[in-house]
């Protein structure tokens, strides 16, 4: 099966579900796979103070979503919009097979999506 | 109508001004041929006519057989007579993790949309597992296929 912390994020993700009024929410998906990720954002200072995903996919995509979740609080939107795919892949999951790393990305793309599109409505 | 491809022997005679092409079949089949194929395509017409098209199909239809027994637990796709070709889920599963991690067990399937996705958005699926079954398998791998994918639902 897949590593521990792999499975403990899929099986218990964290800060999963919607958020009501988000500063910054983005979507991404993968029409070959049929992953979709959506990721909330709520700053306070410019800070990341609350984040929140949902979406569907396989357990690679959404560990990676929980986990990401995790990653953000705290974080400058700068710091966020600087998150390198690679240093992303390797603190969630160490090491990844090249054939899942789509996969991984799908959360960070709609992360980024998020910051890019900058404070809209929902 | 001119060559749709440039190369080698297809052409005729050429100027600084113009052109003219070789014949048919020439004209459209530019460089190298695919020599290795012809010949690979030769050996493998040899080796399957020395075991005999009906005994393929035999063993074909015994494993496609024992392996709907044995699925019998799966969402499985289709009509239940079939050609050795099986599409599947593991409910609630993701049809990537299971062929990811069939992979890890030396097992190869294909999943996903199977360049099929109205099919897939009329199923209300997003993919599915396809194992495929020819006469180099055996019913023991059938087997193992079956022993894995029991893991793999325990497991996720």
């Amino acid at each position: 099966m897949y590593p521990e912390k792999v499975m403990d994020h899929y099986k218990n993700p964290r800060n999963h579900g919607s958020m009501k009024n988000p500063d910054y929410k983005g979507d991404f998906g993968n029409p070959v796979c049929g992953d979709q990720v959506r990721v909330y954002l709520k700053t306070k200072n410019g800070i990341v103070s609350q984040a929140s995903f949902e979406g569907e996919g396989c357990a690679i995509s959404l560990s990676a979503a929980s986990m990401l979740t995790e990653m953000v609080i705290g974080k400058s939107v700068k710091d966020l919009e600087g998150m390198g795919e690679d240093d992303f892949v390797k603190e969630a999951f160490g090491e990844l097979d090249k054939s899942r790393r789509d996969c991984a990305l799908v959360c960070l793309k709609a992360m980024k999506n998020a910051v890019n599109e900058g404070s809209f409505m929902c | 109508m001119g060559p749709y491809i440039m190369g080698g022997d297809m052409i005729k005679k050429v100027t600084d001004k113009d052109a003219t092409w070789n014949d048919i079949p020439w004209k459209f089949e530019a460089g190298t041929p695919n020599i290795a194929g012809a010949a690979g395509f030769s050996a493998a017409i040899d080796y399957l006519n020395a075991i005999g098209m009906q005994r393929i199909e035999k063993h074909e239809e015994g494993l496609t057989k024992h392996a709907m027994k044995r699925l019998g637990g799966m969402e499985i796709y289709g009509p239940k007579k079939r050609a050795a070709i099986i599409s599947f889920n593991l409910k609630s599963i993701h049809p990537h993790d299971v062929a990811y991690l069939l992979d890890k067990k030396g097992i190869a399937v294909r999943s996903g949309h199977h360049c099929a996705q109205p099919l897939m958005n009329l199923l209300g699926i997003i993919g599915t597992v396809r194992a495929s079954f020819y006469l180099y398998n055996t019913k023991e791998e059938i087997d193992s296929l079956v022993d894995s994918l029991k893991e793999i639902k325990g497991g996720l």
